[in-house]
């Protein structure tokens, strides 16, 4: 050990002592201590649970309502133009996505049961970002499932919305029909767009909020073991 | 009160002082430090139960405040950027030793110690709290060799914050 280093370790040796001889301004009594473990607090973890829950449910009951009550989610506009059969597959898809929603909900309550206080500083970083980690994946995956099924439905409410509008119009088929399939295009680009910063700027909050500090502090332990 | 509540209730009036220390390293404003000492007894209580005794109730203490504290979002969540004691929020920092040089020199290790990363911080209340390197990489979860060259690093950086003319 250098010289120098001995004297570093002296000093905060020295400091161990002054840091024991601390003083607690307000010591609580077991009154208060009582009180304290009977308050109703949700912290960050459970916020993000409830939020992933929240995700989820809201897909799922907005297609159950569907489901039992009849309803569709297209308009009268909708079937002129793209066509009843065509919808009514699309809706049954996203009933199918029921299934596999509730699997995930299975699957990141598993998740979040192994987020512990008791674990090391790490091991609880690592699982409640792996947590998220489960439920952006999922989200991701349905997303792009959602716009995989609605762009043909898209560019084809763009394409025929287009044609009804210009069937007066002197205008040449070949002229016509590559006008529509721009405006086709256009429609289901301003959709995806639409949709994809709409999740975007939600998942920036969320992540901003809740996952900036536990990603950097990983890093920071990250780096420590490097 | 039921015998485990008291029982809870006795440990932590006894061992408060732990969970003080840890809102001090984290918190800015007597606010904040009384919010995250009732989040961390809350903590407390709820994994009261899954407490074995394999470890000490200290380290067990120290275990869940810091990730209480790390894992927590905190209103404010300011960080002095200062070693000026003047501009350091140090409220509550009192030594028992009746002496002013005493008190002047903890504020000055307080004021070293929140220059620190969240990480950082931890490994150093551990360290003063003489919790063995063992101990403090099991706590963190990082190995015990990875612990004492951080802390290393960590003992020379606060020395320079708290003597910055050396």
């Amino acid at each position: 050990m250098t010289n120098n280093e001995t004297n570093i370790n002296d000093e905060l040796d020295d400091l161990k002592s002054l840091w024991k001889n601390q003083k607690e301004e307000k010591p609580y009594d077991s009154s208060e201590i009582f009180e304290m473990i009977h308050k109703k607090s949700i912290n960050s973890v459970q916020w993000l649970f409830i939020l992933s829950i929240i995700e989820l449910l809201f897909g799922i009951i907005i297609s159950l309502w569907s489901f039992f009550s009849g309803h569709h989610f297209y308009s009268e506009d909708a079937i002129e133009l793209v066509g009843k059969e065509a919808l009514d597959k699309l809706e049954s898809f996203s009933h199918l996505g029921l299934l596999g929603s509730l699997i995930f909900m299975a699957i990141i309550y598993f998740y979040y049961r192994k987020i512990s206080s008791n674990l090391s500083v790490k091991g609880l970083i690592n699982n409640i970002i792996r947590f998220r980690k489960t439920v952006i994946w999922f989200l991701v995956i349905w997303i792009t499932l959602a716009l995989a099924l609605l762009a043909p439905v898209y560019y084809q409410m763009g394409k025929e919305a287009y044609l009804h509008q210009a069937a007066n119009q002197q205008i040449s088929a070949e002229e016509l029909a590559k006008t529509a399939n721009g405006v086709g295009w256009g429609f289901t680009i301003v959709f995806a767009l639409i949709i994809l910063i709409c999740c975007g700027l939600y998942y920036l909050i969320i992540y901003g909020f809740f996952l900036r500090r536990l990603n950097k502090n990983l890093k920071e332990l990250k780096k420590i073991e490097a | 009160m039921k015998s485990k509540e008291a029982e809870f209730t006795q440990l932590i009036e006894s061992n408060q002082g732990i969970v003080h220390k840890v809102c001090r390293i984290y918190c800015d404003t007597p606010e904040a430090h009384e919010d995250l000492f009732q989040e961390i007894v809350l903590q407390l209580w709820k994994s009261f139960g899954s407490f074995k005794g394999e470890s000490k109730f200290s380290t067990w203490m120290y275990r869940v405040g810091l990730n209480t504290a790390i894992t927590l979002i905190r209103k404010k969540d300011k960080t002095i950027n200062t070693t000026s004691l003047d501009n350091g929020n140090f409220f509550n920092v009192k030594s028992n030793e009746d002496n002013e040089e005493y008190e002047e020199r903890l504020k000055s290790l307080y004021a070293g110690i929140k220059r620190l990363n969240d990480v950082e911080r931890a490994l150093v209340l551990l360290y003063l709290e003489d919790m063995p390197y063992r101990e403090i990489a099991e706590t963190m979860g990082i190995t015990e060799v990875n612990a004492r060259v951080k802390m290393n690093r960590i003992k020379s950086r606060l020395k320079e914050m708290m003597n910055p003319a050396l």
